[in-house]
């Protein structure tokens, strides 16, 4: 193994390394995602360091050179990252399947739910926000006080919506599983604000 | 010491398959604590945990895939965070967790002494305390956070923690999702939070199967380890400014 391939080496494991802390950083690798690429990065700087190492697996091997075994190594490696990158996709896409469909149905339930209810919510489109609300017992503050006239209603669909991302999970209780102890479920009047905003926003 | 009135407090109570037990903890916590509230994060469970949650209609969330126990918590999170509390308390759903302890727990973070107090079962010794593998085990998780980032916890894995309204915020946003425990106390800790331990008594699990193994360990301890180690190296900026502003606001 010459010595420019072991300076390669460790050139590739500094680069690698600094590369994937980065992206951590940046959030946009989890940190579970990144262990494979730093020991990998890491064997490939031990090898760097111990060529003994490459030059003995190659003996074993009957390869003619260590060089060579370190690409085998590598090519190996990765193989065996692709093959559970590609369960990983698998898992996602069923997982992602799944999450559809269950979002799906609690729309269409919530729908139903308040589908009554929107006939008398159609009267009131133009009418500041406020009194919409009221009538839906919003008992979270924060969006009560969102509310300003004319669009309010779009605007409060708008400002509770951020809230109404994460709730793909709260709605899928049905609606009577407030807790003896807990006064605090205004999942329902939550998904009721979502609803009555979310009904004129989606005839346009 | 009674639990200040006004100081509104969320139990997170994140469950999977734990059909045998959450009934126990839920009743518990609804006819002996009721000055908490509580949410239970049903984190799709495969047995009848959902369905004892309705019939008794304990305040639940069901999550439409596992995300696991960082997920599940982190859920619990959000919903503290939607919902404006002051302080949320992690509290396993399998029977192991006191609830006599959660006034403890939130005793240091009430009296604004810290941000995050964690019920250790190591400050005093009493109670269930794990087998010797995994004490040794966290004996060196414990001392690798102290060198990464200062944090002085004995329990580092213990999931019987109180966090206050800017840490409810800080984990909502992101929090650990495999094994999360260890490596949360190095991500707050950085953004400098001030973290006390409160010592606690835990039980050891009544029923059903914990999700720990021997396979498991292994990568629990290289996963964390790395995973910490990691940590230290991705938010030294941040930490430090934090940890600065941190110290100039209290002073």
């Amino acid at each position: 193994m010459t010595f420019t391939f072991r300076v390669v080496l460790i050139v590739v494991c500094a680069l690698t390394c600094w590369y994937t802390l980065r992206k951590i950083r940046k959030s946009q690798m989890q940190i579970e995602d990144s262990l494979f690429w730093i020991i990998l990065s890491f064997g490939l700087a031990g090898i760097s360091i111990f060529p003994r190492a490459a030059e003995y697996m190659a003996e074993m091997l009957g390869i003619l050179s260590p060089a060579n075994f370190v690409f085998l190594a590598v090519i190996f490696l990765l193989l065996m990252k692709v093959f559970t990158l590609t369960l990983k996709y698998s898992q996602l896409e069923e997982k992602l399947k799944r999450l559809v469909q269950r979002l799906t149905i609690e729309e269409g339930k919530r729908r139903g739910r308040e589908g009554s209810s929107d006939a008398v919510r159609e009267g009131e489109k133009e009418s500041p926000a406020a009194a919409a609300l009221d009538s839906t017992k919003v008992k979270n503050e924060e969006s009560t006080e969102m509310i300003c006239g004319g669009g309010g209603r779009l605007l409060t669909v708008l400002k509770t919506a951020p809230g109404l991302g994460r709730p793909a999970l709260r709605p899928l209780q049905s609606g009577s599983e407030t807790g003896a102890a807990s006064a605090r479920t205004d999942t329902e009047a939550v998904q009721q604000a979502a609803g009555t905003g979310g009904g004129p926003h989606e005839s346009r | 010491m009674k639990a200040d009135s006004s100081v509104k407090a969320l139990i997170i109570i994140p469950a999977y398959n734990e059909a045998e037990n959450i009934q126990k903890v839920a009743d518990r916590l609804i006819t002996d604590y009721p000055q908490y509230d509580y949410v239970i994060v049903n984190d799709s469970s495969k047995d009848e945990t959902a369905a004892i949650c309705r019939q008794n209609h304990y305040n639940f969330v069901t999550l439409p895939i596992n995300l696991g126990i960082g997920g599940g918590v982190q859920t619990g999170y959000k919903y503290a965070l939607e919902h404006g509390y002051d302080i949320a308390v992690q509290h396993d759903g399998d029977g192991q967790h006191d609830p006599a302890y959660i006034e403890k727990v939130i005793q240091p973070l009430a009296e604004g002494q810290a941000d995050i107090a964690i019920g250790s079962r190591f400050l005093n010794r009493e109670g269930f305390q794990s087998s010797a593998g995994r004490r040794a085990g966290i004996r060196f998780l414990s001392l690798l956070i102290r060198l990464c980032c200062g944090a002085r916890v004995k329990d580092v894995t213990s999931g019987f923690r109180a966090v206050n309204r800017k840490y409810i915020r800080f984990y909502a946003e992101d929090y650990p999702s495999d094994y999360p425990e260890p490596e949360a106390i190095v991500t707050a800790s950085l953004d400098g939070a001030r973290i006390r331990e409160v010592p606690v008594v835990m039980r050891e699990r009544e029923n059903g199967v914990s999700s720990i193994n021997l396979k498991r360990s292994v990568y629990y301890m290289v996963k964390v380890s790395i995973a910490i180690m990691i940590c230290r190296m991705t938010r030294r900026r941040a930490g430090k400014r934090a940890r600065k502003a941190a110290e100039g606001g209290e002073l």
